[in-house]
């Protein structure tokens, strides 16, 4: 209720893809909660949730949005990659045909995504080592392959979570610094706060998204 | 419509009667018609006098009957002379059959109903100020006559200028391909002489004191290349045979005031067979993978791949089928007054960000996130919606209009209050909107976001805040009860 909510320079938008039950949901409720979320429900369309963090000592607020994994879902989801700065592909290192599917995943992002959209590889689950199906190795090499991030992760104890959201955030960051980030283009994903807030600027900021719809 | 010039051999001028009106001056209905196209002109003796004063061969003039200047109001008299002017039209015609000059041609207004002179009229138009136009707004409103004429002229084996020497450039007919070729907004309505021609109910009245009626005719737009817009009013796309070559550049589409009740009327227009199981064009999914690329590969051709915004207000729409996911890019779809009760095919639309589906008959909506998926905006208006538990997960809306439905509980608002991004919200109208303290109440739902909701197109004043505050800590002690009791 305070006005600490508002207190940010930019918004991020990011999508979280991937297989069902590869814990896409429980890597977001960890990283908005802190928390291992155990019995997760399958996400029917999508969930949203967003955190606020710091890079360079500028405030983003991230906005991530959750997707169903299931395929009845995938008309629906796919209407999420729009306008998204980063995009979270996640597999489960225990089950190979999660990350046999990847390259479907990376064919829909590349195709409904901008080219500046930075893509991160997750693969979850990282704590179940003895069941493990994918290493390390192979995946490493499908992301350079591709031009991925990527980390190996853990929604359970939390290892990496922050690190692939944050990660993520720095390389879209870094790519508005350097230039290749357009923060006007209608879909980059990213929204910028010049100035502190007040209530004045948040309507100029209201009126400035109107402009902004093509329609 | 009529084609002198290839039809010249079966076309005929009669003066079927005289009207004396109520000045005192008789006019003589003049019939021509070419082929099958008929239409009546109303001319007076001095009309024929004039126009043969200005025709230019000598040899014709003698035709003319002469003029009388006593007795000439007796029927007897004047049904001679509206012989004798039959024969003197009758003889002009095979006189000039292969060219009409221009006179004779506006006297028996062949540039209203026919091809090559009304498109006469067009170039002399476009010659005198096609630029000027052009360079204000690339914008036309053309009536679906003109149209037609420019789409069978292009087939006509007939050169482009006319035959006048003397004026000869500026009939050219290059001058209406120069100036079509250039327009980025195309308007076509029935005529042009009811700009406000918005009843549908009038697409089946002739053109002029024609038998042509507009829509009935068929035409392709392949003269217009560089077209982005294309707006029908109280005409049918439907008429368009052949639209393949602008499906690939056009952005935006309008039809409004037809009968049209399927979208697959606009979007499939030139497609016989009107299938409304239209497969994706989106990157196949896991499943069916091979399958849906054959099927993708076929449609590419049938596919509007720039269409950005398709406006159907005031058709008689009944569903949305599934020829919309012949336009994937779409971003903006309104549907406003039709007769649509649910929506369908739209999770096929990455791009879809606003939807307008106000002055509808939509009664329920379930679970409506499955449906759509990444909109930003969402006009329901003049609905008959009751309950909101169904928009709960449209987690992406940023503006939602519920203005005027049949919305009466509280309680439906708890519904809208999980939407993170909402900030606009239009409730006004409903039956709920009458009660005591409505705003601070609904505003109350939102909690901490309550000063973020413009609600009916304010925010909360100051005043209604501190109300909501009050009214949101009271819920949230009682629903804190409710889950003790539990």
């Amino acid at each position: 209720m305070t006005a600490a909510p508002y207190n940010y320079n930019y918004i991020f938008k990011y999508i979280i893809i991937g297989d069902m039950g590869v814990g896409k949901s429980c890597l977001l409720h960890q990283f908005t909660e802190k928390k291992f979320m155990a019995n997760c429900p399958h996400t029917i369309g999508v969930e949203f949730g967003t955190r606020i963090i710091e890079v360079d000592d500028k405030k983003i607020k991230l906005q991530i949005w959750d997707t169903a994994g299931q395929e009845r879902f995938r008309a629906v989801t796919r209407s999420y990659y729009r306008g998204a700065a980063g995009a979270l592909m996640v597999y489960d290192i225990t089950r190979r045909s999660t990350y046999n599917h990847l390259s479907s995943w990376l064919t829909d992002t590349r195709n409904l995504t901008n080219p500046s959209t930075v893509i991160f590889l997750i693969g979850n689950k990282s704590d179940l080592e003895s069941t493990r199906e994918v290493t390390y190795e192979e995946a490493k090499e499908f992301a350079d392959e591709n031009g991925l991030m990527f980390l190996e992760a853990s929604a359970m104890t939390g290892q990496n979570v922050e690190e692939a959201f944050l990660e993520t955030a720095r390389k879209i960051y870094q790519n508005i610094q350097e230039g290749r980030l357009d923060l006007n283009a209608s879909e980059s994903g990213v929204q910028h706060r010049p100035s502190q807030p007040s209530r004045t600027s948040l309507s100029s900021e209201a009126t400035n998204v109107k402009d902004q719809c093509s329609c | 419509m009529a084609c002198f010039y290839r039809q010249h051999d079966d076309t005929e001028v009669t003066i079927p009667r005289y009207i004396e009106s109520s000045t005192g001056i008789t006019y003589y209905d003049i019939k021509v018609r070419v082929a099958q196209v008929e239409w009546l002109v109303e001319r007076r003796y001095k009309d024929f006098a004039q126009l043969n004063e200005k025709l230019e061969e000598p040899s014709s003039r003698k035709l003319l009957p002469p003029k009388k200047l006593v007795g000439n109001k007796q029927p007897a008299f004047l049904e001679t002379r509206r012989e004798q002017l039959e024969k003197y039209l009758k003889e002009l015609l095979i006189h000039f059959r292969t060219q009409l000059p221009q006179v004779l041609a506006e006297f028996l207004e062949f540039n209203k109903y026919d091809i090559i002179y009304l498109l006469q009229d067009l170039a002399k138009l476009f010659n005198e100020c096609g630029d000027a136009l052009l360079s204000a707004r690339k914008e036309y409103n053309f009536s679906a006559l003109e149209v037609f004429a420019i789409s069978e002229r292009l087939s006509l084996p007939c050169p482009p200028q006319s035959c006048n020497i003397e004026e000869r450039g500026k009939f050219d007919f290059s001058h209406v391909l120069d100036f079509c070729s250039q327009l980025a907004v195309l308007v076509v309505t029935p005529s042009k002489e009811n700009a406000s021609f918005g009843d549908y109910n009038a697409v089946d009245v002739p053109i002029g004191r024609s038998n042509i009626i507009p829509n009935r005719l068929s035409f392709n737009l392949n003269a217009f290349r560089q077209l982005k817009t294309l707006k029908f009013s109280a005409l049918s796309t439907e008429n368009i045979v052949d639209i393949e070559q602008l499906k690939p550049s056009l952005e935006q589409i309008r039809v409004h005031n037809t009968t049209i009740t399927h979208i697959n009327q606009v979007l499939l227009c030139d497609n016989l067979h009107k299938a409304c199981d239209v497969p994706s064009v989106l990157p196949p999914g896991i499943v069916s993978e091979v399958a849906a690329t054959s099927k993708a590969a076929l449609l590419s051709t049938d596919s509007w791949s720039n269409l950005a915004e398709l406006d159907l207000t005031g058709n008689l729409l009944t569903q949305i089928d599934g020829s919309v996911r012949t336009a994937p890019k779409l971003r903006c779809l309104l549907l406003e007054q039709n007769r649509i009760r649910t929506i369908q095919n739209l999770s096929e639309l990455p791009h879809l960000q606003v939807l307008s589906l106000s002055v509808n008959l939509i009664g329920e909506c379930v679970d409506w996130h499955l449906e759509l998926g990444n909109l930003v905006t969402l006009n329901l208006a003049q609905n008959k919606l009751k309950e909101l538990s169904g928009l709960r997960k449209l987690l992406s809306l940023v503006n939602l209009d519920l203005s005027c439905n049949l919305i009466e509980l509280l309680d439906e608002v708890d519904h809208l209050a999980g939407l993170p991004l909402l900030e606009t919200l239009r409730l006004t109208g409903n039956p709920l909107a009458g009660s005591v303290d409505y705003r601070p109440r609904v505003l109350a739902r939102f909690h901490e976001r309550a000063n973020e909701i413009s609600l009916d197109n304010e925010p909360g004043t100051a005043v209604e805040l501190d109300t909501a505050l009050v009214l949101s800590a009271l819920l949230k002690s009682k629903q804190r009860q409710q889950q003790q009791q539990k």
